[in-house]
């Protein structure tokens, strides 16, 4: 693998060259700091711009397009990381190398985003007011989504309240309650502002021709030279007084205990590397405490795991329980952090959790996407992505370094989602 | 051990038949980090009827034992088999489905010993009563999970409308009473008739020596006894096109309801090249019929019927087969309605040169793609195994399906093969 990083004005590339693929694939970012009055709107843009172009005026068009450029996939998505909201566009395409005809293919591929990302389809100068209804239709209901997958719900819920007040709160997709108001000339000017100041990244990885591509770069995406937004980091944080708990009533068959505590560490901290291991020994893999103890020793779970959110200093644990199993759930959770800051625990454990981890860091090089999401997340940190460097961080953890993030943890809220007793 | 080179795809794939009847595949892929193997019995949640190994008679087993079992084999006799792929730093996981089970692990160190690790937890069973009783609460709390899952339910619930008979109508994991008759025994007894290496396929990807990895398989195999194999007898159920429920209405904790439309497969008798003939014409078709650059798609947009939750998809196995597009909605009786007869419609359906050609290219890509990822040639390859195919002959063969192809497979689209289901918002 050959990785090559430029900057053509106010675009920053990476390429990474390799045989290794049966695609190109290329993911093209756009970040700005997550704010409220932007973010629902940021969402809709990036519906609205793969539902019609200069070039190809409908979705239809533009899936006869993709299918034609041999079944390419399309992907937007947003997504926030620390106080940064990110706006991404995918695209992934055969490498020509297997197809009997067409070496324009990569070209073509270019082409295409170009259109997508520059050249929306106006009318009056800004977005077709057909296109912005409709998309404000399915973003409406892709709202209303959320509430059905309830593992989903409780943990969306459990961040809610916890960051009440808080930057954080905002959801990725924004708020239901603004998608209403938004009209094609707003929209269409905070899709101008996005594209002249957002801090803009494109991710290349294939068995491409290095100069192909740059010379492709230059001619379709030009972005002029704007300041860098670098901060990732949301330090945002509150005193704890007291555990904060909600109890929801749905009518659920299995009840949802979620916790949330604050980390005090995030990506840009020298014990992040530490957090990461605790993580990982505490509740990522089978092996870990929460599945081992709550779930082999006591059945009291199918799933029960743990997450720590890098750019925010948090964590969160979720699991589905028997609502009468709660206290014991709760109690039995917690003891597996005191487990970890008192270091009674095997030595096996962070020996195989540190595998664990660098076995999963080793898979992300064989496939393409993971790969540059990765390069991306690390990007975002003013890092590479260096898996020598990683495997080094996380070989010099010691025992005491995990007792040390583990004592840090604060537990600030529990969501706790029931069904409701009917018959008493 | 036999060789065969793919020059389309730039892949060499490795086949051997052990002695014990073991299928074994080996795909050397050159600088990978991750090596995937898959174990996998031919043996899901529907084979539940059939005589055990050594005796005459037919039995009826719990439902959703496939599965319980398939939780059970990580426990052995000297503790837990996640322990051991953790000590070598591999993850491992398995799956069962409705007509197999299939054992993984991925790692990209200790190759050696995880897949002698997959071969033996495998290959010797170890149940006791009390890890049996402890395993029910936790596979009843998996079956609470999907229980509030509306999607799952919606998904079983079209299928439960499609069959009479055959057991992919029940949740691949049972339900909380079909589990708790489940015994030590009768795990035994499933475990002996369906683990046998005649009835399973090997299925390992990654950067390896293919002669080394041979010799460490047969140096396992050959050190463990098998029966010789007789022939599992289970009872296929083959139903016809017609369904026992054309319309179900339930309701749950949802903000949108829910639609889906099912239409059943006749028989499902196919195997081999006709199956593979049979499952592209009609791939082709409902990419035709209900794809994003579909005109059905765009209409029912306009028509405010469907959002981004809408999907198809198509399932084509021996003893049952069948498609279903579903979506939320707020319109539910008239997507309902829509779908219907765009099915029912299809029947007479006439496709351009065009299409077929862009549509086949489309499919093809997709193929080709699906072989950057060592997960997928090892399961997909798997799942045409069983049914008699090669993946990679799959691959060609969208090179030879012509429209007249497509013609004949439109008898699929049959009114009385149609299903409904929806899932209303309470109150």
């Amino acid at each position: 693998m050959e990785r090559i990083n430029y900057k053509i004005k106010g675009l920053n590339v990476i390429v990474v060259k390799t045989d290794k693929f049966k695609t190109t694939d290329f993911i093209i970012n756009f970040r700005n700091d997550l704010n409220v009055d932007t973010v629902t709107k940021r969402t809709l843009i990036t519906h609205v711009l793969k539902s019609a172009t200069e070039n190809y005026p409908s979705k239809k068009d533009i899936n006869l397009k993709l299918e034609k450029l041999y079944g390419a996939n399309l992907g937007v998505s947003v997504n926030k990381q620390g106080k940064l909201h990110i706006v991404s566009f995918r695209l992934s395409i055969v490498n020509d190398h297997y197809l009997m005809q067409n070496s324009t293919l990569l070209d073509d591929a270019f082409q295409f985003m170009h259109d997508i990302i520059f050249n929306p389809k106006l009318e009056n100068g800004v977005f077709l007011n057909k296109v912005v209804t409709e998309e404000k239709r399915l973003l409406n209901e892709q709202f209303s989504a959320l509430f059905d997958d309830k593992i989903r719900y409780a943990y969306d819920r459990l961040i809610e309240e916890m960051c009440k007040g808080e930057n954080y709160a905002i959801k990725s997709l924004g708020r239901q309650e603004d998608i209403e108001a938004i009209n094609p000339s707003d929209l269409h000017q905070t899709y101008l502002n996005m594209l002249k100041n957002d801090t803009v990244d494109l991710l290349v990885i294939g068995d491409v021709d290095s100069d192909r591509v740059k010379g492709l770069i230059e001619k379709h995406f030009p972005f002029d030279i704007r300041p860098e937004i670098s901060e990732v980091v949301d330090s945002e944080t509150k005193d704890i007084l007291e555990v904060n708990k909600i109890v929801e009533s749905k009518d659920v068959n299995q009840a949802k205990l979620n916790i949330g505590f604050r980390t005090y560490t995030t990506g840009k901290d020298d014990d992040y590397y530490h957090l990461l291991l605790m993580n990982a020994m505490l509740g990522v893999f089978p092996h870990s405490l929460l599945f081992k103890n709550v779930r082999e020793k006591e059945s009291l779970c199918y799933y029960i795991s743990s997450n720590i959110d890098k750019g925010k200093g948090i964590m969160i644990i979720y699991s589905g329980i028997n609502k009468n199993d709660y206290d014991k759930a709760y109690e039995l959770i917690l003891r597996q952090i005191e487990t970890l800051q008192t270091g009674d625990y095997e030595e096996a454990l962070m020996e195989h959790s540190r595998k664990a981890l660098i076995n999963n860091l080793l898979q992300i090089q064989d496939n393409p996407i993971a790969f540059l999401a990765s390069e991306y997340s690390h990007l975002l940190y003013q890092e590479r992505f260096d898996t020598k460097e990683i495997m080094d961080k996380l070989n010099a953890v010691t025992k005491e370094n995990i007792q040390n993030v583990a004592k840090k943890l604060k537990e600030d809220t529990i969501f706790f989602l029931t069904k409701e007793e009917v018959n008493k | 051990m036999e060789k065969i080179v793919y020059d389309h795809i730039k892949e060499t794939l490795f086949h051997e038949r052990l002695d014990n009847g073991l299928a074994v595949y080996l795909l050397p892929k050159r600088g990978f980090n991750k090596y995937y193997a898959t174990f996998t019995t031919k043996y899901g949640s529907i084979d539940n009827h059939f005589i055990p190994i050594g005796k005459k008679d037919y039995i009826k087993v719990p439902d959703g034992i496939a599965h319980f079992l398939e939780h059970k084999m990580f426990e052995s006799e000297e503790g837990d088999v996640f322990d051991k792929f953790t000590e070598n730093g591999a993850s491992t996981n398995a799956y069962t489905s409705f007509n197999r089970t299939a054992y993984l692990f991925s790692c990209t160190s200790n190759f050696h010993n995880n897949l002698n690790i997959l071969l033996d937890f495998v290959q010797e069973p170890y149940f006791t009563d009390e890890t049996v009783e402890k395993e029910k609460n936790i596979i009843a709390q998996e079956i609470s999970m999907y229980n509030d899952n509306p999607d799952w339910q919606l998904y079983f619930g079209t299928i439960e409308n499609m069959y009479k008979q055959n057991g992919v109508r029940i949740d691949i994991a049972g339900t909380k009473e079909s589990i708790y008759q489940i015994t030590k025994d009768l795990l035994y007894e499933c475990y002996h008739t369906f683990y046998h290496p005649s009835n399973m396929i090997l299925f390992v990807v990654g950067d390896m020596d293919v002669e080394e990895t041979i010799q460490l398989i047969k140096g396992n195999q050959s050190k463990k006894e098998f029966k010789p194999f007789e022939k599992v007898e289970k009872k296929h159920i083959f139903e016809s096109n017609e369904v026992p429920q054309k319309d179900t209405v339930s309701k749950m904790e949802v903000s949108t309801p829910k639609v889906a439309v099912g239409i059943k497969n006749n028989e499902s008798r196919l195997l081999g090249e006709a199956l593979m003939k049979y499952e592209i014409a009609l791939d082709i078709i409902f990419d035709f019929l209900f794809s994003k650059s579909s005109n059905n798609y765009e209409q029912l947009l306009d028509e405010e019927l469907i959002n981004n939750t809408y999907n198809y998809e198509l399932t084509l196995e021996y003893s049952y087969g069948f498609a279903l597009i579903s979506s939320d909605t707020k319109k539910p009786e008239a997507l309902k309605n829509r779908l219907k007869e765009i099915l029912i419609n299809a029947k007479n359906l006439k496709m351009s040169e065009e299409a077929f050609t862009r549509i086949k290219n489309k499919l093809l890509g997709a193929s080709i793609k699906a072989l950057n990822s060592p997960e997928s040639i090892a399961n997909s390859f798997t799942r045409y195994k069983l049914n008699d195919m090669n993946m990679f002959d799959a691959i060609k063969a969208y090179e030879t399906i012509t429209l007249e192809d497509i013609e004949k497979v439109l008898p699929f689209f049959d009114e009385k093969a149609i299903t409904t289901k929806v899932i209303l918002p309470q109150l």
